[in-house]
């Protein structure tokens, strides 16, 4: 099966600090996988690379058959590379409904983007109720569910979603990873990026860890149970 | 009642022209980060632009309201090229810029004066002519001056609030990393609204030289008030700049008539501490930094 997304060797940092020393990756049609391991080691720096927000050299990044190495971000976000950052990121001062028309902001075709929102709406009914409200009025789990619905509204084929349960109280991250796990089946690729690998593995196909802004490890989720030195070192477990 | 029916009306058209010189302030600083200080320079090249377009090449006279408008947006265009674009994102941004912005003023200042001389022109762009209203005579230019800045301001407002197009430039003002992530080419925002600005900055050039004449530091005295004005709305916030902009025009224009003309703008300033004493951030304004 050809890869969606291929990275090879992959390095960006800020100024003259160095982030990621050389990532390669290759993400499947259609599957999930789960980028984990510990904060600060580069992860939310990858998918910046990614959609393009931070320059980044690869020995080869291709992207749905065409390389994308030079494409700057909205010729990304036009191939259907959706990146839903860490922490929403949403337009304060626009409602809901704004905030969701802004994902759709390079499709054209008005009465598609009008039934995605009704998708949307219906994935996540608390944003239909919400719809007028301004964003930075909502609360920590109707944000997130605004930052993925804005997601979505782009129509790509390929989301980039950062720490979807970061900040949320267990409660809440059991109703975002509801929607994560319908979101799985939907025919899209999907790259999570978790801190701790306990909810992911119910949906992931693939896992890597990500440790000193390098691949570390990667298989599956089965696999990683059975690394007792990984678990140990990175997740504290027993 | 006469009085009171003057003192409006000067009020409001003062506070017309205002506004629309500062809108274009407010929405550079709310999107792009900087205090152009170069739209004095706007507001003058919008001028002359429309005397040119007249009185030079002999267009008709409804002609001249958008040859100030094309020329201020064409300046703008220019700075954002020449100038902010290179600066953008390097260090030390919001200093630099305001320099930077000052010499493009001065070097146009020197351009126009080269061109044209000291000379006070008369704007040609003008309509003669009054009506009575309860014994008080009412002349056509300022109430054209109210409906031309309030239909401008109105239009700029639909632009921002209800399409696409003024979306995306919120979006980039809001969160520029978000707004590149919705395929927004922030890049091209940032000349759009160098446009707008300029464009606004060019009609309020035109209409306040339809009321006194053409000089090379026209724009100056409009450019303090704008910024006066701005700081007082809440740097960023277009919405609160437009409102400010009336009241302190009906402010200005109820002192000048009591006190004099000279007292407007040390009244003016006076008012501005007291707000800004009461609220630091101005009126519209947020703790953290608002933008439109």
């Amino acid at each position: 099966m050809t890869a969606l997304l291929t990275i090879e060797n992959l390095t960006a940092g800020y100024g003259k600090q160095p982030v990621l020393h050389g990532v390669s990756l290759e993400i499947q049609p259609k599957s999930v996988f789960a980028l984990i391991g510990p904060n600060g080691h580069g992860k939310t720096t990858l998918l910046r690379c990614l959609s393009g927000l931070i320059p980044h050299k690869a020995d080869k990044l291709v992207f749905d058959g065409e390389d994308i190495a030079a494409a700057p971000s909205h010729t990304r976000v036009a191939r259907g590379m959706i990146h839903v950052p860490q922490g929403d990121q949403l337009f304060r001062d626009m409602s809901v409904e704004e905030n969701l028309l802004m994902g759709a902001y390079l499709r054209t075709d008005a009465a598609a983007v009008q039934a995605s929102l009704a998708d949307v709406y219906k994935f996540f009914p608390r944003l239909g109720e919400r719809r007028a409200q301004l964003a930075n009025s909502l609360s920590g789990g109707e944000r997130r569910m605004a930052g993925i619905g804005r997601g979505l509204m782009a129509a790509g084929q390929f989301m980039m979603i950062d720490e979807p349960s970061l900040g949320l109280a267990p409660l809440i991250i059991e109703q975002i990873y509801d929607g994560l796990k319908a979101l799985a089946t939907s025919g899209r690729a999907i790259l999570i990026v978790e801190e701790n690998p306990m909810r992911i593995v119910e949906i992931a196909d693939h896992m890597a860890l990500m440790d000193g802004g390098q691949i570390v490890w990667a298989g599956s989720p089965a696999a990683l149970s059975t690394e007792q030195k990984i678990m140990q070192t990175y997740f504290g477990a027993d | 009642m006469e009085i009171l029916i003057q003192i409006v009306l000067t009020g409001l058209t003062l506070g017309a022209m205002y506004a629309l010189a500062s809108v274009g302030l407010a929405l550079i600083w709310g999107t792009l980060g900087m205090f152009n200080m170069a739209q004095n320079m706007f507001i003058t090249v919008g001028a002359y632009g429309a005397y040119s377009a007249i009185g030079v090449l002999g267009l008709p006279i409804w002609m001249g309201l958008p040859a100030g408008l094309v020329v201020g947006a064409l300046v703008g265009v220019l700075t954002h090229l020449l100038i902010v674009r290179q600066m953008l994102g390097r260090s030390n941004f919001e200093m630099n810029i305001m320099v930077a912005t000052a010499g493009v003023g001065i070097v146009l200042e020197n351009l126009v004066l080269q061109a044209y001389g000291g000379y006070p022109y008369r704007q040609p762009v003008n309509i003669t002519g009054s009506f009575k209203l309860g014994g008080v005579a009412i002349s056509y230019q300022p109430l054209m001056i109210i409906f031309i800045a309030t239909l401008l301001i109105a239009v700029t407002a639909w632009l921002l609030l209800k399409t696409k197009f003024g979306r995306a430039i919120r979006a980039t003002a809001m969160n520029i990393d978000a707004a590149r992530l919705m395929g927004v080419q922030t890049e091209r925002t940032y000349l759009q609204v160098m446009a707008i600005a300029g464009a606004l900055a060019g009609a309020a050039g035109v209409l306040i030289s339809s009321l006194s004449s053409l000089s090379p530091q026209m724009g100056s005295d409009p450019l303090v008030k704008a910024f006066v004005i701005c700081v007082v709305a809440g740097l960023g916030n277009v919405a609160g700049t437009g409102l400010t902009a009336v009241v302190l025009g009906l402010f200005e224009a109820t002192i000048q008539f009591y006190f004099g003309v000279r007292y407007g703008f040390p009244m003016m300033l006076g008012l501005v501490i007291l707000v800004l004493i009461w609220r630091p951030n101005g009126l519209f304004g947020r703790k953290s930094v608002v933008r439109l």
